[in-house]
C-alpha cells in the first residue's frame, strides 16, 4: 500500500521534470520541435563547444561559490559570537526580515543601491568626494554577488542559530572546556564542525539555488557573459528558432548539473524526514 | 475483567517476537512483566490493545473474544512511557476528552474531571498545557484520563521509567490504590525489579516470546532468569561490609 | 551594550533598504547625488492605485492564485505526507525533494512549457497553478512527513484505545494538533507562489497577471517610484509572516 503511496509522490514530483527534460534531450538532438529535421548532434556540438556554454556554467558556478564561502562565515560569526544577542526577538526580527525579500525585490534594490547613480555611489560621494563604479553590469558581478550574499546572510543565520540550539552547542562547548580545551579549540573542533556537519545539506542546497539564480543576474548581470538560468531564458525568448534546440540542450545540461550536486545533497543528509 | 492470552504468535521482519504467548491474568489484578529490551513486551501489550495484529491466537477480555476487534470496542486503554497529553487541551480538557468522546455531556465530563482532578491533588493546574507540567504531573494526569473512561483493562508500558525516584515512589502508591478501590486488571511492563515487586500482584518474565508467568514471589526470586538473587545476593554483600 | 554592536550594524545595513523602498515610493524628485528626496508625493501610490493601472485586480487575483495553490499543495501534502510517513524509504523521498526543490523555477517552467502548449494549459490560471503546484508539491509533503512522525502515530492510537472512532481522533484530536503545522505550510508555500515570477511568466505567457510580474513590468518601464510601491505590497505578507513564524522559513532566492 505504502509502495502505491510512494509511487504517486515520484509521479507527481518527478514526472514533470523526467517528462520535461526528455522532451529537451529529444528536441536538441533533432527528434521533436518545429521542423524538426532528423536525428541530429549539431546542436550539442554547437553547444558543447561554445566558450558562451562554459564560462556560463563556470561563472554561475564561481558565483554560487563566492556567495556561500563569504555568507557561511558570516553566520558563523554571528552565531557562534553573539548567540546572547540573537535571543533577543526584536533583533532576530531585523536581522531576519530580509529572508522574506523576494529575488525580484532583491535585485531591484541591487539596481537602486549598487549602480552608479545609486544610494551608495551618492553616500561614497557625499563621505569621500570620490566617484564609485557601478557594481551592476560590471565584468566582475560584483552586483550579483553582493546581492546574493545579502540575502544569504539572513538566512544561514537562522538556520546555524536553530542549529547550534537544537545540537545544545553551548552545553558541548562546555563540555569540552572540561575536558581542557581552549577556545580556539572549541571553535574550531566542536562549533564549528558540529554546525557545518549539521547544516551541510541546505548550504548544499543553498549553492545548487544560487547556481541557478535567475531574477538577480537577469538584472544586475551583464550581457554576456551570463548566468545559466539567465543564458537559457534568453535563448528560449529569442525569435530565432535555431536558437530553441541551443536552449533545450543547454537545459539538460543545467538539469544534469543540479541532479549531480542534489544527489550529493541528499548523500550529506544524515537525518531522514 | 480477566484476561486470556492463547497461543498468541507475532512475527515482524522474519523475526518472531511473540511465540505461541499464553497466560491468563485474573479479575483486579496487577500483572508485572519484566524482560531485557526488545523481548517483545511492548508488542504484547499493544497486541492486547487491538493496536497490532496477532498472526495467530485469541485474546479474551472479560470472556469476550476481542481478536480483531478495534480498539476503540475493548476498553482496553494503552499508556505508553511518554505522558501523551494532547498538547491544544488544557488538564481538565485532557481528563474529560475520553468522557466526551463517549458522549458524555459537557458539564457532567467536567465535573468528573474535576473530581479526578482532586483525586491527583492537581486541582490548581486544571487550566494549564501539558508543557507546564512536570514530567510526575504529566503522568498523573494521563492516568487520570484512562481512569476516568472506567477501562476493563489498563496497559502500562514502562509508565514511570522517565520520573526521578521520588515522584516514581509517589506514582506507584497513587496507581496501585487507585487501581485497587476501582479493581482494574492491570498489565505492567518494567525494568526495574523493585517495582516490579512493588506493583504486581502477580509477577512474570518474558523470554524469545513466551512468558513466564509465576505462581509466587518466592518462585520468581528463585528463578536466576529474574535476576532478584543477584539483586539480594549485593545489598547483602554492603551488609558484610 | 558593545555585544549589541556587531549584530545592530549588520541588522542596519540589512534594514536600510527595508526603509529604502518606502521613501522611493513617496519620493517626489530625488536626483543624484542626493541621499534625501527633494520633495514627497503620493502621486506614485495614487498611480498605482488609479483605475487605468488595474493594480487592484492584480492584487486581488495574486492573492487568489497564491491562495489556490497553497490551499492545493497543503492539503495534498498533508494527507499524502500521512500516508508516507511510515514509509521505510524517507531517504529516497528526500533525494526527490531535493532534486524537484533544487530546480531554478524558470527552467522548470521551459522544460514543461512544451506540454503545458499541447493541452492548452499555457497562458491560464489553472496552468500557473498546476505548475506551482507541481513545483511545490514535493516540499509539501516532506514537510508533512516529519509532521506524522511517532508522536502523532501514538497520539493517535491513544484516542482509539480512550474509545474514539476515527472520525473523532480526526476532528477531536489530529486536526487541532496539525494546526500549527497546517498554518506554516499554507503560508510558507503562499509566499513561494506570491514571490514567484519566472514560472509565471513562462507558463503565463503573459496573460496572467501576478503582483511580481507587475512589478516587473514597471520595473522594465524604468518607473522606479511606481515599482518600489508594488514592491512594498509584495513584502507585505511574507513580513506578517515572518512577524508570526520565523523558525520555519525556507530558502529560495
Amino acid at each position: 500500500m505504502s509502495g502505491g503511496y510512494r509511487g504517486l509522490f515520484y509521479g507527481i514530483s518527478l514526472l514533470p521534470l523526467l517528462a520535461g527534460t526528455v522532451y529537451a534531450l529529444a528536441y536538441s538532438l533533432g527528434l521533436a520541435g518545429i521542423g524538426a529535421p532528423a536525428f541530429t548532434t549539431g546542436y550539442w556540438a554547437l553547444v558543447l563547444q561554445s566558450p558562451e556554454t562554459w564560462i556560463s556554467l563556470l561563472l554561475s558556478l564561481a558565483i554560487a561559490l563566492a556567495v556561500v564561502i563569504t555568507a557561511v562565515p558570516v553566520a558563523l560569526l554571528l552565531v557562534l559570537n553573539y548567540s546572547e544577542v540573537l535571543e533577543n526577538p526584536v533583533i532576530r526580527y531585523l536581522l531576519f526580515l530580509p529572508v522574506s525579500v523576494p529575488p525580484l525585490i532583491a535585485a531591484f534594490m541591487g539596481t537602486e543601491w549598487l549602480g552608479a547613480g545609486g544610494m551608495t555611489a551618492r553616500a561614497a560621494l557625499v563621505a569621500t568626494g570620490g566617484v564609485m563604479p557601478s557594481l551592476i553590469n560590471n565584468y566582475w558581478h560584483a552586483g550579483i554577488f553582493i546581492t546574493l550574499t545579502f540575502m544569504s546572510i539572513p538566512f544561514l543565520t537562522i538556520l546555524l542559530w536553530q542549529y547550534s540550539r537544537a545540537e545544545k552547542l553551548s552545553g558541548l562547548a562546555e563540555l569540552a572546556t572540561s575536558l581542557g580545551a581552549t577556545r580556539r579549540q572549541i571553535l574550531f573542533r566542536v562549533a564549528i564542525p558540529v554546525l557545518l556537519n549539521r547544516a551541510l545539506p541546505q548550504i548544499g542546497l543553498m549553492f545548487v539555488f544560487l547556481f541557478g539564480a535567475y531574477e538577480v543576474p537577469l538584472l544586475l548581470g551583464m550581457q554576456s557573459p551570463r548566468m545559466i538560468s539567465v543564458l537559457i531564458a534568453h535563448k528560449f525568448s529569442k525569435f530565432d528558432l535555431a536558437d530553441i534546440p541551443h536552449a533545450y540542450a543547454l537545459t539538460v545540461l543545467y538539469a544534469l548539473v543540479v541532479s549531480i550536486i542534489a544527489w550529493l545533497v541528499s548523500r550529506t543528509n544524515r537525518e531522514a524526514a | 475483567m480477566n484476561i486470556n492470552v492463547e497461543n498468541v504468535s507475532v512475527s515482524r521482519s522474519g523475526h518472531q517476537v511473540l511465540n505461541d504467548l499464553s497466560f491468563e491474568l485474573q479479575d483486579g489484578h496487577i500483572l508485572s512483566v519484566m524482560g531485557k529490551s526488545g523481548c517483545g513486551k511492548t508488542t504484547l501489550l499493544r497486541v492486547i490493545a487491538g493496536l497490532g495484529s496477532a498472526d495467530t491466537g485469541t485474546i479474551t477480555i472479560g470472556g469476550r473474544d476481542v481478536t480483531g476487534i478495534p480498539p476503540q470496542e475493548r476498553r482496553a486503554v494503552y499508556l505508553y512511557q511518554e505522558a501523551l497529553l494532547f498538547p491544544h487541551l488544557n488538564v481538565l480538557e485532557n481528563l474529560a476528552f475520553g468522557l466526551k468522546i463517549r458522549g458524555e455531556n459537557k458539564k457532567s465530563a467536567e465535573n468528573k474531571a474535576r473530581d479526578m482532578l482532586e483525586q491527583l491533588d492537581l486541582t490548581s493546574h486544571a487550566h494549564k498545557k501539558s508543557e507546564q507540567l512536570s514530567g510526575g504531573q504529566r503522568q498523573r494526569v494521563a492516568f487520570g484520563r484512562a481512569l476516568l473512561v472506567s477501562p476493563s483493562v489498563l496497559l502500562l508500558d514502562e509508565p514511570f521509567s522517565n520520573l526521578d525516584s521520588e515522584t516514581r515512589m509517589a506514582m506507584q502508591q497513587l496507581y496501585r490504590k487507585m487501581a485497587q478501590e476501582r479493581g482494574i486488571t492491570t498489565i505492567f511492563v518494567t525494568h526495574d525489579l523493585k517495582e516490579a515487586v512493588i506493583m504486581g500482584s502477580r509477577l512474570s518474565y518474558m523470554e524469545e516470546g513466551k512468558l513466564r508467568v509465576y505462581d509466587d514471589l518466592q518462585t520468581f526470586a528463585a528463578d536466576p532468569l529474574t535476576g532478584m538473587q543477584r539483586e539480594i545476593g549485593f545489598w547483602q554483600s554492603f551488609d558484610k561490609k | 551594550m558593545r555585544k549589541y554592536g556587531v549584530p545592530v550594524f549588520i541588522a542596519v545595513v540589512l534594514i536600510l533598504p527595508f526603509l529604502y523602498l518606502p521613501a522611493l515610493s513617496v519620493a517626489g524628485t530625488w536626483k543624484y547625488p542626493f541621499l534625501l528626496p527633494a520633495s514627497w508625493s503620493p502621486e506614485h501610490w495614487e498611480r498605482l492605485f488609479g483605475a487605468h493601472q488595474g493594480f487592484v485586480p492584480v492584487v486581488i487575483h495574486s492573492v487568489l492564485l497564491s491562495g489556490s495553490v497553497a490551499l492545493l499543495t497543503t492539503g495534498t501534502g498533508f494527507f499524502l505526507g500521512r500516508l508516507l510517513s511510515g514509509d521505510a524509504g524517507h531517504r529516497q523521498i528526500q533525494a526527490v525533494g531535493y532534486l524537484t526543490y533544487a530546480f531554478s523555477p524558470v527552467i522548470y517552467a521551459y522544460c514543461l512549457q512544451f506540454f503545458f502548449l499541447k493541452t492548452g494549459m499555457s497562458g491560464t490560471v489553472p496552468g500557473v497553478i498546476i505548475v506551482q503546484f507541481l513545483l511545490f508539491f514535493p516540499f509539501s509533503v516532506i514537510y508533512f512527513i516529519s509532521h506524522w512522525g511517532r508522536n502523532m502515530k501514538a497520539l493517535e492510537e491513544l484516542c482509539f484505545t480512550l474509545g474514539a472512532s476515527r472520525r473523532d481522533a480526526w476532528i477531536l484530536a489530529l486536526l487541532p494538533v496539525s494546526a500549527p503545522a497546517i498554518r506554516t505550510a499554507f503560508f510558507q508555500i503562499f509566499v513561494f507562489s506570491w514571490f514567484d515570477f519566472g514560472l509565471t511568466r513562462v507558463i503565463g505567457q503573459g496573460r496572467v497577471s501576478t503582483l511580481s510580474l507587475t512589478v516587473w513590468q514597471y520595473l522594465a518601464e524604468a518607473d522606479p517610484h511606481i515599482a518600489a510601491a508594488g514592491s512594498c505590497l509584495l513584502l507585505l505578507p511574507p513580513a506578517i509572516l515572518m512577524l508570526i513564524n520565523e523558525k520555519n522559513i525556507r530558502f529560495k532566492p
